[in-house]
């Protein structure tokens, strides 16, 4: 066996995949090939590192399981992130609306309060408001976001 | 390997132990490989819901193994072992925990230079002890490629492991 030869076998060598003639030709060889003795040497040692590797730490168990087949794209998370951020935002408007009793003008207090009714505290007024805020948002828009639909209705609200 | 017709929790259950080797042998660190873990499987259910691979374990290491390297990446880690420490290795060293820390630190940055082809075929062979035809036939390539990756993937590991963990090889 000549150097070349050892070469094409040198895989299947090291990959313990070296069987009958072609194996004792092999080893044979690198019997008399310091070259290729010292390739071969230096090639399982790597090796022998590598399998001294073998054993990965357990991982007891892993802290989640599947994804389901639901929010799993990280698009779908980014939008289902998006959406609670934007629910808690839209949440904070309704409560500022409230809040003010949903009474932008002293014109709107004369009509619906009374120049004397108190201006701070939630009024049965203002869920009127909103509702036809939104009402009017669904209508001029109804198969749009609905989270959207209700910010900007609420906006809409507070421009009033 | 052929396997068709799984449920993303029947893969989930059957490869997420490997995915984690996987992952774990380029990383090196728990938490990291669990987040490649859950990477991989997203990318599974998002990806193969309705065109699933036909060798499922070649498809989950190419895909575990080049988010591991990603990640790897993203910290930032020095990859070049000429310039971590002094030579550790003896011709009679035993590696304590220390050592082993060490050593498999240096092996998973060796793992991680390699290209991409070379080290999914050095994983599957060292690790996942698949035979060349195997290997050959997961990765969609011959087998006289695959022994070629083999063989050069082991000299490069050889190269850049040299200084530290192998001794010297003289004629």
């Amino acid at each position: 066996m000549n150097c070349e030869r050892a070469k094409d076998l040198l895989a299947d060598a090291l990959g313990h995949e070296l069987t009958g003639e072609d194996r004792a030709a092999f080893e044979e060889h690198l019997g008399s090939c310091d070259a290729c003795r010292l390739e071969y040497a230096s090639l399982t040692e790597t090796l022998g590192v590598l399998r001294r590797l073998e054993t990965v730490p357990p991982q007891a168990s892993l802290p989640f399981g599947a994804p389901t087949a639901g929010l799993t794209s990280p698009r779908i998370r980014l939008f289902a992130g998006l959406a609670r951020y934007a629910a808690v935002v839209a949440l904070a408007f309704v409560a500022g609306f409230l809040s003010r009793g949903g009474v932008k003008s002293d014109t709107d207090i004369d009509r619906h309060r009374g120049p004397d009714a108190p201006i701070v505290g939630p009024h049965k007024n203002a869920d009127l408001t909103t509702r036809e805020a939104l009402a009017s948002a669904y209508r001029r828009n109804p198969h749009g976001n609905q989270l959207a639909t209700l910010m900007m209705a609420l906006h809409a609200g507070e421009k009033k | 390997m052929t396997d068709s017709g799984h449920s993303t929790s029947g893969i989930f259950e059957r490869f997420a132990p490997q995915v984690y080797a996987w992952a774990y042998r380029l990383l090196g660190r728990h938490h990291d490989a669990l987040d490649v873990v859950q990477d991989v499987f997203i990318k599974w259910t998002t990806q193969c819901r309705k065109d699933e691979p036909q060798r499922p374990a070649g498809w989950l290491r190419r895909v575990t193994l080049n988010r591991a390297v990603d990640v790897a990446r993203k910290r930032h880690e020095p990859v070049d072992l000429e310039l971590v420490g002094p030579r550790l290795a003896s011709s009679d060293a035993s590696p304590d925990d220390g050592d082993l820390d060490t050593l498999r630190s240096d092996v998973s940055a060796a793992l991680r230079l390699l290209p991409e082809m070379q080290r999914s075929v050095l994983v599957a062979k060292v690790y996942d002890e698949l035979t060349f035809a195997e290997v050959a036939e997961e990765l969609d390539i011959s087998m006289s490629t695959a022994k070629t990756h083999y063989v050069r993937a082991l000299g490069s590991l050889r190269d850049r492991l040299r200084n530290r963990w192998l001794e010297e090889h003289q004629s």
